[in-house]
């Protein structure tokens, strides 16, 4: 049994934990909710021995205590699984596993015993299939998560903390990982994770905590429990709507047109966005949507075929000549690609317009205008509704939903006709999420065309007016809001009759989201 | 050109560090009292300018310890000393800002310095103009191949520092240049009070460079460039080009540098640039520039160039030795990064 009595911690001038009691029961798994800051994190990493608490106490088995740091609590059998994968990517998975404390031989490393056990290990998940003798930077995101829970599991722990397992997955490579959860609470394991997925919460855990701004709101029995209320408990306040209701209808005049437009990976495509319209590219990772997304945003070249925007055919040789033309591109990963992670909320709002041809910011001489700037900013940080709404702050310091909001504030103050968004609700908590649909469905109402790629089929039958298809590096099909349902593009993202297995399946189409990656890194 | 380099105060140009500088000021808390306030102001002063605050805790230490250390003389001394450094920083800190590294200064200045010195038979502005003309040639090459190859800016430049220092030898065959127009030697030694023309051209180009850095678009795309090589492109920025730019910067500092130098030592070595290799890098450092870009003032990393200085003067008057000094220097460096890491952490 772990737990903690009237925990507190206290980080410079914020309270993250005001006197929380848990109680994790053995042989459960151990859902803590919340949104983005409500302190799920820091009570795993208090338990887990990461974070010392200001006030209060762990409790081990009924006894107070204190860990030294991770490698402590993993001494006393307490394991932690990080949400940040602290993988070494060019080491292979066997190297991984046992790193620090491998299966010596004469004070040697003795590879045959290490593969042997790490093995072991995989098929106490039951997930045999994993190939660890790769690098683990060649392996999927998913196959890393379970690398990662083998190497907590080789320090043999009775109790296993995971901090948000399935961030970074798709809704389907999640599954897996669910299933291997569940298991090893059968086995006798005691669980604790944490998750802003509501649908896991449900599906895997026993007993629930939630909290909110340090505060515990609800604890008890997972089937004591529905969504609503859940929701209630981990916002404040009964989430009405999570997506918005449009107030225009898309027009007739055509923002973009792909015909028959093609890059590597990618069969021809043809494809229309309005003005006013939100389409919605649905499809797994590697299905080719991110590619469609990143050709019309200027990261990838059109190699056959035609690229219109407006009225006229353009080559878009980079992202600043999209940005001339009138599409603006924000990327999937904010942290690596989006964010200007220890310049101010200012400067990272204000970058893409002052980077503009004749920039309302930018003098003749190429002085930056700091007033006009500043000016600028603050309406865009309202509007945006960043928090705090500090401008002056370091945009890393932010959560994710407000980095997000950040990145999409850019595109307020250089406002484009097009904005091309590739998953951009990954990570990020359900009140955030609600403002951004809000401000896509503004967007699209005030008569922008927008596109949204996103690997979760839920948000884009929430959001889109239409979506298209891709499996396959090509379009499957393409449907108008109510034609069709949550199954039936489950069904056609996956494939009828696909493997339901994936995380021993590579991604189809030469695993496309890396290439893209590498693709354009010059 | 800029409009009124006066307008650049020490006190703006603090402020214009900070706020789209990045995380170097915290927010002042919604809760706390007198009490966290005042720690706060304090904490803002020392973020600002930690450099500021060791150099005048040396200075007062070297006034106490050695008689001589504030006469007129000897603070000409430490100007002198410090303006090839200064002149270099000032370029070395546009490239770090796009956590770059320009490790081909030193022989820059070597080449440009003997280069400059055998054409100035042929009349001083001669000399100057293709001194200068050679650094922003290096600095271009530097730029185009950090911008448009794959080959890391630390072997490029690397590589450019060779390929100088080998030019400087050649052009010389590895003889020293001693004959120089009086004029030009004269401006090495002459002064405005207590100020060398040396430590003035520093200190103009420090304002233009500083203002450049602080207040122009290029000056932030420098920053935005070195925080996040892939936002900036998403953004718009002309990234390539920004690039090439700041490595001319570099290298038309490390020329001016040469011919300063020329005119200081009255004499051209090909040798010369040795001793400036990675100075320019540590003033940054010290200044409390980051080595991975997106931070960092050009009057920061002058003012780190002048802490170098006053600390091998001073412990020069107290009878330190010169290998001694050297072993300091390094210290010194190494604590710095250590301090800034921790305000760093401060601050988050």
């Amino acid at each position: 049994m772990i737990g903690a009595r009237d925990l507190s911690v206290r980080f410079d001038t914020v309270l993250a934990l005001d006197g929380v009691e848990i109680e994790i029961a053995p042989g459960t798994i151990h859902a803590l909710a919340g949104q983005n800051g409500s302190g799920k994190s820091t009570l795993l990493k208090v338990l887990g021995g990461v974070q010392r608490p200001t006030a209060g106490e762990v409790v081990l088995d009924g006894e107070p205590i204190s860990f030294g740091g991770p490698a402590d609590a993993a001494r006393r059998g307490v394991g932690m699984v990080f949400q940040e994968l602290s993988l070494f990517g060019h080491l292979s998975g066997y190297a991984n596993i046992f790193i620090g404390h491998e299966p010596r031989r004469f004070g040697l490393l003795n590879r045959r015993e290490l593969q042997a056990r790490s093995r072991a290990l995989l098929s106490e998940l039951g997930m045999p299939d994993i190939d660890l003798a790769r690098a683990v930077s060649e392996l999927t995101v998913a196959e890393q998560q379970v690398v990662e829970i083998v190497k907590c599991l080789s320090h043999s722990p009775r109790i296993i903390l995971f901090d948000e397992p399935t961030a970074s997955l798709t809704s389907r490579e999640a599954v897996p990982l669910l299933t291997a959860m569940r298991r090893l609470r059968d086995q006798g394991y005691t669980i604790a994770f944490v998750s802003h997925r509501l649908e896991e919460v449900f599906d895997v855990a026993d007993r629930v905590t939630v909290l909110r701004d340090g505060q515990l709101t609800w604890d008890g029995a997972t089937r004591d429990l529905d969504q609503p209320s859940l929701l209630e408990a981990m916002l404040g306040r009964p989430l009405d709507e999570l997506y918005p209701t449009r107030r225009a209808q898309p027009q007739a005049e055509v923002a973009v047109r792909l015909e028959q437009a093609r890059c590597d990976g990618l069969a021809p495509v043809d494809l229309e966005i309005r003005a006013g319209e939100i389409v919605g590219l649905a499809g797994a990772v590697g299905s080719g949507s991110s590619l469609v997304a990143e050709m019309i945003g200027g990261l990838r070249r059109v190699k056959e075929g035609r690229l219109i925007v407006g009225d006229r055919e353009r080559k878009l040789r980079n992202p600043a000549a999209a940005l001339r033309a009138g599409i603006a591109y924000m990327p999937e990963d904010r942290r690596t690609d989006g964010l200007f992670q220890q310049l101010s909320i200012a400067t990272n709002m204000s970058m893409p317009l002052m980077a503009a041809d004749h920039s309302p910011l930018v003098a003749r001489s190429g002085f930056v205008r700091r007033r006009a700037e500043r000016d600028v900013v603050l309406a865009g940080v309202q509007q945006a509704g960043v928090r705090p709404p500090d401008p002056f702050r370091a945009a890393g310091l932010l959560s994710g939903g407000n980095q997000q909001k950040v990145v999409l504030g850019r595109w307020f103050l250089r406002d484009l006709p097009c904005l091309i968004m590739n998953n951009p609700t990954v990570g990020i908590d359900v009140g955030s999420k609600a403002e951004i649909y809000r401000q896509i469905a503004e967007l699209a109402d005030s008569g922008h065309a927008v596109i949204v790629v996103s690997s979760y089929n839920d948000e884009l039958l929430g959001i889109a007016d239409r979506i298209a298809v891709f499996r396959e590096g090509a379009i499957v099909g393409s449907y108008r809001r109510g034609e069709v349902g949550e199954r039936e593009l489950a069904l056609l993202t996956l494939g009828a009759g696909d493997d339901p297995a994936p995380t021993t399946a590579r991604p189809t189409g030469g695993s496309d989201a890396q290439d893209a990656r590498i693709g354009h890194t010059g | 050109m800029p409009k009124t380099p006066a307008s650049a105060t020490p006190d703006e140009m603090s402020s214009a560090q900070g706020s789209p500088g990045g995380a170097t000021e915290s927010p002042v808390p919604a809760a706390g009292g007198a009490m966290s306030l005042r720690r706060n102001a304090l904490r803002r002063l020392i973020n600002s300018s930690l450099v500021a605050v060791a150099l005048i805790v040396l200075i007062v230490f070297f006034a106490i310890t050695s008689g001589p250390f504030l006469t007129s003389d000897n603070i000409q001394t430490i100007f002198d000393s410090v303006a090839v450094i200064a002149v270099l920083s000032i370029g070395q800190q546009f490239v770090i800002g796009t956590a770059g590294i320009d490790l081909s200064q030193g022989s820059v200045v070597a080449l440009t310095g003997v280069i400059g010195a055998q054409l100035m038979a042929h009349g001083i502005v001669a000399g100057i103009v293709v001194a200068v003309a050679l650094g922003l040639g290096v600095g271009l090459l530097n730029g185009l191949l950090t911008a448009f190859t794959r080959v890391p800016a630390f072997i490029v430049t690397l590589g450019t520092l060779s390929i100088c220092s080998g030019g400087a030898l050649l052009a010389t065959n590895g003889v020293g240049i001693y004959t120089l127009p009086q004029a030009f030697l004269n401006f090495g030694t002459e002064s405005a009070g207590v100020f060398p023309y040396l430590i003035i051209v520093a200190i103009v180009l420090g304002v233009l460079g500083q203002i450049l850095l602080a207040r122009t678009r290029f000056g932030r795309s420098v920053f935005a460039i070195g925080s996040n090589h892939r936002a900036a492109l998403l953004s718009g920025l002309p990234v390539r080009r920004h690039i090439v730019l700041v490595y001319v910067i570099s290298g038309f500092t490390g020329a001016v540098g040469g011919l300063l130098l020329t005119s200081y030592v009255a004499s051209a070595l090909p040798t010369a640039g040795s001793d400036y290799n990675l100075d320019s890098i540590a003033a940054v450092v010290i200044g409390g520039g980051s080595l991975f870009g997106g931070e960092g003032a050009v009057w920061t990393a002058m003012l780190g160039a002048l802490l170098m200085s006053v600390l091998s003067n001073g412990t020069e008057l107290l009878g330190v030795s010169t290998y001694a000094q050297t072993l300091i220097l390094g210290v010194v460096v190494i604590a710095a990064v250590y301090i800034d890491s921790f305000r760093k952490k401060v601050a988050m």
